[in-house]
């Protein structure tokens, strides 16, 4: 057996620096590795330089530095089995309060909410991130399953970080849930389908995954877009909604004539502080009026797509399939928005300040506003006039809300 | 020799059968020993054989020493106390496994048990 030289040595030491080794430790096993295989190699007939390049050979092709890369792989993935392991607590974990947390909802017992919001929260931070640094690093081969690997982590990221913000009532809540059922659609599925089309034994599964993210996402979608008032409900419920609003116009009118009446008494017997608070009284009603009503001529706008001036003209019954998608971002916190449900809510309680000082007797009960027991869970009138409810309930929650500043209008022009 | 799918699976427990037996090996060592022993049919490759060590050494299954020899440096590879257990699980797994096999592929090959 031969033994190398100290000048073949180093000469081996520095090739091995050069094709790309940085970890000093990988590269003293490669040094003593190489310097063994051509120590035993060596013959006396061949020289140095072949045998070198022979046993380099023996490390693949894409040479020393892969050896490198592939280490680096796997001393990052030495957490392997603490993010499997998290990674499954926390699937099991977030799923079971999410199914818990519908159950409690459709129970109508507390802390429904709180918990679907735990659940989809940790999915989002702890189940998805882990689920795809591990996916990724699985099949880090072919790039198709890289592409897949992102836009499933983008599209579910999406999907549930919009729920998130549509339980709180953040701005932007729909359209990401939108973008990511896009990107689901016509981004994921033609690839997966491709990929796991090829694949001959996959056929039926390929198939079946398709049909069902496609029902899924369509279903979802389905929802956002049009939440239609139940059928059977529909009918009896539409005969209120125009009811309602014949009774409104009525009432605006009967208030009307009251007006005009006692604009007569007073040019007989004038006293100057009555017709000034009846003066106020109906410019502080008009105002609120118009507010409301261009509130539901917006509302029906954005949701019909129509102009506002052609929502003031719409028959309430063509509202009958409309969705309510895009509302909550709408009526809670979009700055932009010109109308809020708080904004609304505000107005109201100044209009009842101006009636209280005006006829101080009057029975204010009708505008309340205030918070109130549902279902064992307290929730805000402005949760319970608008929030994730269809266009036409928003509509008809607007109109009784018109009803009482009418009757209280009413009630303050008998007072003075 | 036997095709690379067989083999990726198997490597790990080769290497620490090998450990377990023999008190330090260095990396050729380690190669040229399965070599030997299966008459050349199961080749380790060296580019499969040391990122897998260095991840056992992260994970704590191996120690280092190190033995200058003449201009270079020899690294051997030893088993902890808990990469003694891991070997002993690796085995008696890939030993059930082959049973599995046997009832399976129903071959009547004369395996001898660790």
């Amino acid at each position: 057996m031969f033994s190398l030289t100290d000048e073949q040595i180093a000469f081996i030491e520095n090739d091995i620096k050069v094709r790309g080794i940085t970890s000093p430790d990988l590269s003293i096993d490669l040094l003593d590795h190489i310097c063994c295989v051509i120590e035993n190699e060596l013959d006396g007939y061949r020289n140095f330089d072949t045998v070198y390049q022979e046993t380099l050979l023996l490390f693949g092709e894409k040479g020393l530095k892969e050896i490198q890369d592939e280490t680096n792989r796997l001393l990052t993935f030495k957490h392997y089995y603490i993010m499997n392991s998290t990674m499954k607590i926390s699937g099991y974990i977030s799923s079971l309060m999410i199914l818990s947390g519908a159950f409690f909802k459709f129970n109508h017992w507390p802390g429904a909410s709180a918990l679907m919001l735990v659940g989809v929260f940790l999915l989002t931070v702890l189940f998805l991130p882990l689920l795809f640094i591990l996916k990724f690093k699985a099949s880090a081969e072919s790039n198709r399953s890289i592409a897949l690997s992102i836009i499933a982590f983008v599209s579910s990221i999406l999907f549930s970080v919009g729920i998130i913000f549509r339980i709180m009532h953040w701005p932007g809540a729909q359209f990401m849930l939108i973008i990511g059922g896009v990107l689901l659609l016509l981004a994921y599925l033609p690839i997966y389908f491709i990929s796991v089309y090829k694949n001959t034994t996959n056929k039926l599964n390929a198939t079946a995954t398709v049909i069902l993210i496609i029902a899924g996402v369509g279903l979802f979608l389905t929802e956002t877009g049009m939440s239609g008032i139940p059928r059977p409900t529909s009918d009896s419920f539409w005969r209120g909604v125009t009811e309602s609003n014949d009774l409104l116009n009525f009432s605006i009118q009967e208030n009307d004539k009251r007006y005009e009446k006692v604009a007569k008494q007073l040019s007989t017997d004038s006293s100057e502080t009555k017709s000034e608070s009846i003066l106020q009284l109906k410019s502080a009603t008009d105002e609120l009026m118009t507010y409301t009503k261009k509130m539901k001529a917006f509302l029906i706008s954005k949701t019909e797509g129509i102009s506002e001036a052609e929502a003031e003209k719409i028959k309430l019954d063509a509202l009958r399939t409309a969705g309510g998608g895009g509302l909550p971002d709408i009526l809670f916190g979009e700055p932009s928005s010109p109308y809020s449900a708080k904004q609304l809510q505000n107005k109201i309680e100044s209009y009842k300040q101006v009636v209280e000082k005006i006829a101080p007797s009057t029975d204010l009960n009708r505008l309340n506003t205030g918070n109130f027991m549902m279902y064992g869970e307290e929730v805000s009138w402005e949760q319970s006039n608008f929030d994730q409810l269809p266009i036409a309930l928003i509509i008809f929650n607007i109109i009784r809300i018109e009803l009482g500043i009418i009757a209280t209008e009413s009630a303050a022009l008998n007072q003075i | 020799m036997y095709s690379s799918a067989l083999i990726k699976g198997t490597l790990k427990t080769i290497v620490l059968k090998l450990l377990s037996e023999t008190e330090k090996m260095y990396g050729y060592e380690i190669t040229q020993k399965v070599k030997e022993l299966t008459d050349s049919k199961i080749v380790i490759t060296e580019g499969a054989l040391y990122p897998m060590l260095h991840q056992l050494e992260a994970e704590g299954i191996v120690t280092t020493e190190t033995v200058n020899i003449g201009k270079r440096i020899r690294k051997y590879y030893t088993l902890t106390q808990t990469g003694n257990e891991r070997a002993k699980e690796k085995i008696y797994e890939f030993a059930d496994f082959i049973n599995t096999m046997n009832i399976l592929l129903d071959f009547k090959p004369n395996i001898k048990y660790v």
